[in-house]
């Protein structure tokens, strides 16, 4: 990950790299990111947070992460990515309570009086999750008083301007600019 | 004069450690137990502290000085939100306990922004019950700078602890340590715990500045002797909070409401005086359930006598 500082107070510029840097290790999301640009004007003050993940979030259905086939007491799972093993049982549990979902190994699971064709299309990981870390990440790292706030999201480029004073219209082109710069000069 | 020492050993005698702290006239100010290990930090006479080194040796245990015994201080961040809390602000608080200080860990309700950020004058009676307050600000030096009216009028001695170093605020504080700033983590590091070892030594020489300010007009009586009497008042002896009495450096803060017991405080007869006369004693900002006690200067009580 390639963190990219801008602003006139060398102390603060090195330490919040170093602080979103630590957050994102908190939160599991080193990998995710590929490009951080952070601008800051503590004077003014105004804070431009524009972050680039390494591939566009994808939902993951149940069918995409687990081989599926009917059995006679339920549908039977083979879970092929173990990564996604706590979020499927997490659903299944939620879905048709602990009763009905059983898991036999590392990778079975069974689930009773279900069909297949019901269980194909759940949605396991959510695209849209991924993105809340990094604007919770991103949150947590702008100092707690820029309530004023302008978001900008797209398919893997997220940017945050933070602003304590009034959000102007000069402030939101600046933070287009560089949305559109870390896009690789594509327009939103 | 009672000097304040801490034993740090096991559980073996510590009920003859006890009875010769209160035979030598001593108190003990605090003491906590962790399974057979027991820390107790007690305020003994000059004379006697040899007495209680050579028995301390004895059982097992060790005296360890801890400059900050007798003093309570407040830790204050501008918010309790995650920005600020809980590092490195707890880091701080704990290595002041280590030092014999009881600590509190203080977010004021508006400190957030650099612009927007206030202080009620209700969070500044608070503070000013504390014998210190270590103020916790962030990375930027701009920020740090266009905070100052956050403790300027505070009239306790006020550590400022920061990121970066900023210029223009010598004055309004007691000592200012920069480098450490914002952490989403614990202070784990050696540079890390070299920098809450230089804001602990700057506290305790804060506190010492303050002991010799005191010194040059002494108190009454040492806050020590009044706890002592404190603990005979029921209110006292049944309570269930940790701890219950709190010495500060001019004086103490005891945790029973001070509506229902001011009376009976007032009339404590020490060295043939009512406590009433010798010290003030009012309510704490904090909640009804604690007082304060202020002891009253040897002068201020012989011109309160004049008049």
């Amino acid at each position: 990950m390639n963190i990219k500082m801008e602003g006139p107070d060398e102390f603060g510029n090195a330490a919040y790299a170093d602080l979103f840097q630590k957050i994102l290790t908190d939160l599991g999301k080193n990998r995710t990111v590929e490009e951080v640009r952070i601008v800051q004007r503590p004077a003014d003050p105004v804070f431009i947070y524009s972050i680039r993940l390494r591939t566009k979030p994808e939902r993951r259905l149940l069918s995409d992460v687990a081989n599926l086939r009917d059995e006679p007491e339920g549908a039977r799972l083979t879970i092929n990515e173990e990564v996604y093993a706590p979020a499927i049982l997490s659903l299944l549990w939620e879905r048709y309570r602990r009763e009905r979902v059983d898991q036999l190994t590392r990778y079975e699971v069974s689930v009773k009086n279900v069909p297949v064709s019901e269980l194909e299309s759940l949605e396991v990981f959510s695209g849209e999750r991924v993105k809340n870390e990094i604007i919770d990440a991103i949150w947590r790292s702008l100092p707690e008083g820029m309530k004023a706030r302008f978001n900008l999201t797209d398919d893997n480029v997220i940017t945050i301007l933070a602003t304590e004073d009034k959000m102007t219209d000069d402030l939101k082109d600046e933070a287009r600019e560089m949305h559109r710069s870390m896009r690789g000069g594509s327009d939103v | 004069m009672y000097e304040v020492l801490m034993y740090d050993g096991g559980v073996y005698r510590s009920d003859e450690l006890y009875e010769l702290i209160d035979d030598v006239g001593g108190v003990v100010i605090n003491k906590s137990r962790s399974q057979q290990m027991l820390m107790v930090t007690m305020a003994i006479p000059g004379e006697e502290v040899p007495v209680l080194e050579r028995f301390c040796h004895e059982i097992g245990g060790i005296t360890k000085e801890v400059p900050l015994a007798g003093t309570e201080i407040a830790v204050v961040g501008p918010t309790l939100g995650r920005h600020h809390m809980p590092h490195p602000i707890c880091d701080i608080a704990e290595q002041l306990r280590q030092l014999g200080a009881i600590t509190v860990v203080m977010g004021l309700a508006r400190g957030r922004g650099k612009e927007r950020s206030q202080i009620m004058a209700e969070e500044k009676a608070i503070i000013n019950e504390y014998d210190a307050a270590i103020f916790m600000l962030g990375n930027f030096k701009s920020c740090v700078e266009s905070k100052k009216h956050l403790f300027d009028q505070i009239e306790k001695p006020v550590v400022l602890v920061t990121g970066a170093k900023p210029e223009g605020l010598d004055q309004d504080c007691e000592a200012i340590i920069s480098g450490i700033g914002r952490k989403s983590e614990r202070m784990r590091r050696p540079e890390e715990r070299k920098k809450l070892d230089e804001t602990a030594e700057a506290t305790v020489q804060v506190v010492k500045d303050r002991r010799r300010v005191i010194e040059e007009d002494p108190l009454f009586v040492h806050p020590a002797e009044i706890k002592q009497l404190l603990e005979d008042i029921d209110a006292v002896s049944y309570n269930l909070r940790p701890a219950p009495i709190v010495l500060h450096l001019d004086g103490l803060r005891v945790k029973i409401p001070y509506k229902e017991h001011v009376k009976e405080l007032e009339e404590i007869q020490i060295y043939g005086r009512r406590l009433g006369d010798v010290a003030e004693i009012k309510p704490s900002r904090i909640s009804d359930s604690s007082t304060i006690i202020r002891i009253l200067s040897r002068s201020e009580v012989e011109y309160k006598d004049q008049v």
